[in-house]
């Protein structure tokens, strides 16, 4: 199944939900559960808890997240709220702001 | 501004589902499963697999999935031979294809004046057979 | 052998049923009711107001009334026509104008 694209112009306030992969460039508050990879784009903000397989941000995320798998958070991401994963990669010129838990 | 330029379109893919407002100014097509209010001032589309119970308002609905839920448009709403809807249509044009399935009001914001000049209410003059 | 088909052209003022067990072409004006057991077509030029009942029925001129067709009601692009419908099966063509309710069985998937 392909990746569902939230285009940049779009505002999203609810509950969204799915098996395939998401990529975010728009808005989107609520909450969002994929059992998949989530990129959050640049430019786009997250207002949610997040619970992925693997998130990869570029963006701006407030919530907390939970990964079965990796989250990378990328240069010039904002990340405020709290981290469940498994690994992380931080580049350089990440914000993160909460804590991060790395359960192996 | 008639000039319509589909640059962008969001596709909400078959297994993927949202249930809130979206709201937005691009093309949007939902092939899975949505719940709320769709707004965007540009062309939706409910895929065929798509099903959908929200209140709808967008440049032109097309739908060919199930859609439960009443649509405001200025411009065409086409219901075609794989839609199902239940709900009212606002729209100035609409389609219904054979094989497609509705129940609701529907209003065309056209001019409710009729399109042939004639009118029961305006008898022609005695006699006449304006045949075309 | 097929039945016949009438034709109604001019101006024709109905008080009370006009019933047709056949097919029925109006080409002309009509008021009143008309119970069609076969098909009803109302031609480009037809003006009907009247409730309609037929077996399936075809419009492509104006048409205001309580109407059902049992088997179908297609509304072509030039007609302009004023509900309610109740039938099982409706095409609405591109540029027709249609006003009013539309009811119609709809099997909607589980989960809507």
């Amino acid at each position: 199944m392909p990746v569902t694209t939230i285009g940049k112009s779009l505002i999203l306030d609810g509950e969204l939900q799915g098996t395939s992969g998401l990529s975010i460039q728009g808005i989107v508050k609520g909450k969002i559960e994929i059992d998949n990879t989530i990129t959050v784009e640049k430019g786009a903000v997250i207002k949610a808890d997040i619970k992925a397989k693997d998130v990869q941000i570029l963006g701006e995320v407030k919530g907390n997240i939970s990964a079965s798998g990796n989250v990378h958070y990328m240069e010039d991401c904002t990340v405020v709220g709290n981290t469940t994963t498994a690994r992380i990669l931080i580049a350089d010129g990440a914000s993160i702001k909460g804590s991060v838990h790395i359960n192996i | 501004m008639s000039k319509k330029v589909q640059e962008n379109i969001t596709i909400f893919h078959e297994d993927i589902s949202f249930m809130g407002k979206v709201a937005g100014d691009e093309a949007i097509a939902v092939a899975g499963h949505m719940e709320g209010t769709i707004q965007t001032s540009q062309d939706l589309s409910i895929e065929k697999t798509g099903t959908v119970k929200a209140d709808i308002k967008a440049a032109s609905v097309t739908v060919s999935g199930a859609l439960v839920g009443n649509v405001d448009s200025k411009g065409v709403v086409s219901i075609t031979k794989t839609g199902r809807m239940v709900g009212d249509i606002k729209a100035s044009r609409i389609i219904i294809q054979f094989g497609a399935q509705f129940k609701g009001s529907v209003i065309t914001k056209e001019s409710s004046a009729g399109k042939n000049s004639q009118q029961i209410s305006r008898k022609p003059a005695s006699g006449s057979k304006t045949k075309r | 052998m097929t039945d016949p088909i009438s034709n109604i052209e001019g101006d024709i003022h109905v008080n009370g049923t006009l019933s047709c067990d056949g097919d029925l072409i109006i080409d002309g004006q009509l008021k009143g009711q008309l119970s069609v057991k076969g098909n009803l077509t109302i031609t480009k030029i037809g003006n009907v107001a009247a409730d309609t009942e037929a077996a399936k029925l075809t419009i492509a001129g104006n048409l205001n009334g309580k109407i059902k067709a049992d088997k179908g009601v297609l509304i072509k692009s030039s007609a302009s026509v004023v509900g309610p419908v109740e039938t099982n099966s409706i095409v609405i063509e591109d540029g027709a104008d249609y006003s009013g309710a539309i009811n119609m069985n709809v099997e909607l998937p589980k989960g809507l």
